[in-house]
């Protein structure tokens, strides 16, 4: 799942996953500092050029939006073009935003008007939840399945999980949400078909966090289970060539036990791959979870990240694109310092 | 503890082979010897002739699948072959410890030397954390690593790799072990640590009364060191015996050819190149018939060599043994003789 490029980065990290531990030696932090804020600002300028760049703009999208044939003339077109900023170069309506940016300002969504801050706020919560979620979901069922079929590697149970989960990546997430929406909303009726919770209904305290779950479950099962592939995958390979490993084989010949060659030899070492994947897996994450917000009317930023593009709502854009460009360079720089601390090679 | 006088391991046919898509390899067939106390046994031959597998097999650490191991593997007059894995667990590290030969690969790279050495005695000993620790300490400096207090707390690639090997064997005598296990221990270092690690090998065995195992591909090494040789081809022994027989009155050709391949200092009119035997070791699926080694051998006579296996036979005395049909002649050759008196015979030699 995640889509084809996605596909193609997850399959180069594994064929690096086994060796990939030579990292870069250890940065002094205000070195550090420095490279993440000159990446973060070469995302802010792209997220700024990306939305221009595709056909169209707000003006006609909001043309196309009401009644049929309307079209602006020319006196009104500009006149809206300045009421939203989107009068003068492409170079003045990149100083004027990064100038607001600086100020704290993500200025107003065209389609709403209202300020593309709160628009992000409304929605954030049930996107951390979800995307958040089937992380964590997704790291346990991958690391756990990967270091028990690693382990016993072309035993039955590495076949079967291998056979399943690979099934699983294949299966488009459209496809496999529909599925099981049919299945459990429509037919079974035993879970919600839409949204986040109920809000007609009045529950007390355990009752809304019940409600909440039972609209998570599906989603969240949907995204997670994509995600693991990716876990499994990197961990199973990790695990198999740490079968073969000469450190294994003095353990072994020290007299350690199954168990410990197991967790504190093989999947320890195994572990490090899994961390540099951190970001990547992040990224597969949120393009999941537009799709996933999708096929089940999730209220999340990828519903919103969907709808703003739709319109061409340049400021909703800019600000989704924001909020998820300093997540994957934050995560980044935590799986890094993570990565440090796991692998003491990479302390110089 | 064993008998008095009874060997401290005694292998009695040992048969290792692999079940593989391509077919069985027998990469031990029907090896035995007897290893004291105090003493050391080198067991010498090119690479691929099955010495790693042999030591693997002795303490149950081949793979199953694919690898099946019979035979008799008698240590303190138990057999380990097929002994349960609890029971050999406390064997390994504790009673018969291990060295390989890649030091930078054997380590755990992600915990500290220290704490590599302290886990094998906090396994196999009563010793509380602390107590385990400061063995490890004390080991490190035993083993002639400076500083060794300081250096615990390091990992491996701080290390360089004549220290790591002598981490190796601080970890493989933490537990004073009967049986050493040095699977070609100096083949992965620079030659002038090669020799300090020797070194300490001799020392070891000075200082504790441990038998040693020396497994190489290298007979110089083997010279200042060995009580007793092993030479092994194609899974099998070929020659066995107190050291100074197999290197004077070799009686097998392929120990010649071995002897031969040195590089000889003493001998000044002679170049000083290697020179290898001519040919290659055998494939262990399909090994040749008769003498496993009459392809290659310039004293074979075809007729008899290719169809009879010679058996591991005594010569002048009981503890010399060579598998040769023509061991008496080959008595009679020095190793320095051998490209010049039968040069022909080994170049018209058909490859294998
Ligand atoms: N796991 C294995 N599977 C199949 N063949 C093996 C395996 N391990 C070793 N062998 C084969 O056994 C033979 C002896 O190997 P080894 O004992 O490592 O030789 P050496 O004398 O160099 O230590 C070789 O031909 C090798 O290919
Ligand atoms: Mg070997």
């Amino acid at each position: 799942m995640g889509g084809e490029p996605g596909r193609k980065a997850l399959d180069a990290a594994l064929e690096d996953a086994p060796g990939a531990r030579g990292r870069a030696p250890r940065r002094r932090w205000p070195q550090a500092l420095g490279s993440y804020a000159l990446t973060l600002l070469a995302l802010v300028t792209l997220n700024f050029l990306l939305p221009r760049a595709m056909p169209g703009d707000p003006i006609e999208a909001l043309a196309a939006e009401g009644s049929g044939g309307f079209t602006f003339g020319e006196q009104s077109r500009q006149a809206l073009e300045e009421y939203y900023g989107l009068d003068g170069s492409l170079l003045e309506q990149y100083g004027s935003y990064l100038g607001r940016l600086a100020r704290g300002d993500l200025g107003r969504s065209i389609a709403t008007l209202a300020p593309v801050r709160d628009e992000i706020s409304r929605r954030l919560p049930w996107t951390i939840l979800l995307v958040g979620g089937s992380l964590l979901l997704a790291t346990g069922i991958g690391l756990l399945t990967g270091v028990h079929a690693g382990w016993r590697r072309d035993r039955p149970l590495d076949r079967t999980l291998l056979t399943v989960l690979l099934a699983v990546r294949e299966l488009p997430t459209f496809l496999l949400g529909s599925l099981l929406l049919f299945l459990f909303a429509v037919k079974l009726e035993w879970l919600p078909l839409a949204g986040a919770q109920d809000t007609f209904g009045s529950f007390g305290p355990v009752g809304k966090v019940v409600d909440i779950g039972r609209h998570l479950l599906l989603p969240l099962v949907v995204l997670g289970l994509g995600l693991a592939v990716g876990t499994y995958l990197v961990m199973r390979a990790g695990m198999v060539t740490q079968l073969g490993s000469d450190h294994l084989l003095l353990g072994q010949a020290k007299g350690l036990g199954q168990r410990r060659l197991k967790y504190r030899y093989a999947a320890r070492n195994a572990l490090l791959p899994v961390v540099s994947l951190a970001a990547l897996q992040l990224g597969f994450a949120i393009t999941g979870d537009v799709l996933v917000e999708r096929v089940f009317t999730y209220p999340g930023l990828g519903r919103l990240l969907f709808d703003s593009l739709t319109a061409r709502d340049y400021p909703v854009i800019q600000g989704v694109f924001l909020v998820v460009s300093v997540t994957v360079v934050t995560v980044n720089a935590l799986a890094d310092g993570l990565y440090r601390r796991l692998d003491p090679r990479t302390v110089a | 503890m064993e008998a008095p006088g009874q060997a401290l391991l005694s292998v009695r046919d040992l048969h290792a082979s692999f079940h593989t898509d391509a077919g069985v390899v027998k990469a031990v067939d029907g090896v035995s010897f007897d290893l004291r106390r105090g003493e050391v046994l080198a067991v010498v031959g090119e690479s691929g002739s099955g010495k790693s597998v042999t030591a693997m097999s002795l303490l149950g650490l081949l793979p199953s699948p694919p690898a099946r191991v019979s035979g008799q593997v008698l240590w303190k007059g138990r057999d380990l072959v097929g002994l349960a894995e609890p029971e050999m667990r406390k064997v390994r590290g504790a009673e018969i410890a291990m060295v390989f030969q890649d030091p930078m690969s054997s380590l755990n790279p992600l915990h500290t030397v220290g704490r590599q050495i302290a886990e094998v005695v906090r396994l196999h000993t009563t010793s509380s954390k602390r107590q385990a620790w400061e063995r490890a300490i004390e080991m490190m400096d035993l083993v002639g690593i400076p500083q060794a207090r300081r250096r615990a707390k390091s990992y491996p690639h701080e290390f360089s790799g004549g220290m790591r090997q002598r981490v190796m064997i601080a970890i493989a005598l933490a537990c004073d072990p009967d049986l050493l296990i040095a699977d070609e221990p100096t083949t992965a270092l620079d030659v002038t640590i090669q020799a300090q690690v020797l070194e300490l090998l001799q020392e070891t065995k000075e200082r504790t009364s441990s038998a040693i195992l020396l497994i190489t591909h290298d007979l110089g090494i083997v010279a200042g060191m060995a009580d007793e040789v092993l030479v092994m081809y194609a899974g099998k022994v070929v020659e066995r015996g107190p050291a100074r027989d197999v290197f004077y009155r070799s009686r097998h050709p392929y120990t010649l050819g071995l002897l031969a391949a040195l590089p000889r200092v003493d001998d000044e009119a002679a170049d000083n190149r290697l020179r290898p035997i001519e040919g290659t070791p055998p494939s262990l699926i399909h090994v040749p018939s008769g003498c496993s080694f009459h392809p290659r051998c310039s004293f074979r006579r075809l007729e008899t060599c290719s169809v009879d296996e010679p058996p591991l036979a005594a010569h002048g005395g009981e503890a010399h043994r060579a598998a040769c049909h023509f061991a008496e002649d080959v008595v009679s050759v020095a190793p320095a003789d051998l490209q010049r008196s039968v040069p022909s015979a080994a170049a018209a030699a058909p490859g294998p």
